[in-house]
């Protein structure tokens, strides 16, 4: 129910966060940053969610599975965490 | 021609600084070894592991910049899958900043200084726009 709530409720048109912090390039590194476009099952958030862009969104994608790999963020959430 | 990449690898917990000092060494002999020059060598310190990786849960991260020939890489990467002190390593090249300006030219020895100026500037009428909206996301946690 809640989760469909952004379907219902008239949003406005945000504007990417990457583009209006004015990065160009999304480095994995920052893990700590990237840990807001993951849902609480771990998996990547969809662009209508976040408002990324699509060029953000790709990078995005490419930094946070490479964070994964260094066990900088989870694949799945841990078990006492959810 | 060599190429910047950076890797971060995961050194075992159970080391104390001296012996992740010289897993550190040993890593930077390899990219030597391979025809490559360490730029700079961060030591991030001991952290949590987001998972359990053979059996361990936390680890010495280390970053290193280094310069090398993209040949070199698949050398480095056989060596350190059979390091004992190495348990997890990504190599990654390191974004190339003017790669958006000089992606036309198809020699980018010297790029026409005009075409890469303008490229750098980020769209700075959007930053101010929206700057006063919530920079994050609505992320449910």
């Amino acid at each position: 129910m809640a989760s469909e709530q952004w379907k219902l409720t008239p949003r406005r048109r945000r504007v990417c966060s990457f583009c209006a912090a004015g990065i160009e390039y999304i480095d994995y590194k920052e893990y700590s940053r990237l840990r807001r476009y993951l849902s609480e099952r771990a998996t990547i958030l969809p662009r209508r969610t976040t408002g990324t862009c699509m060029h953000h969104q790709r990078q995005l994608a490419r930094a946070i599975k490479r964070a994964r790999i260094m066990s900088l963020l989870p694949f799945v959430p841990s078990r006492n965490a959810a | 021609m060599p190429r910047d990449y950076e890797i971060l690898y995961i050194v075992r917990p159970e080391l104390d600084d001296q012996q992740v000092q010289e897993a550190v060494g040993s890593v930077n002999r390899l990219i030597e070894n391979v025809g490559g020059t360490v730029v700079k060598t961060d030591v991030w310190g001991r952290r949590k592991l987001a998972y359990e990786v053979r059996h361990l849960r936390e680890g010495h991260y280390v970053l290193t910049d280094f310069k090398a020939d993209p040949q070199a890489i698949p050398e480095m990467e056989a060596t350190l899958k059979i390091s004992d002190t190495v348990f997890r390593h990504l190599i990654v090249r390191k974004p190339d900043k003017l790669r958006r300006g000089t992606r036309a030219q198809p020699t980018p020895a010297e790029p026409p200084p005009e075409a890469v100026a303008p490229q750098a500037a980020v769209p700075s009428d959007i930053a101010e726009e929206e700057s006063k909206e919530p920079q994050e996301p609505e992320v449910e946690t």
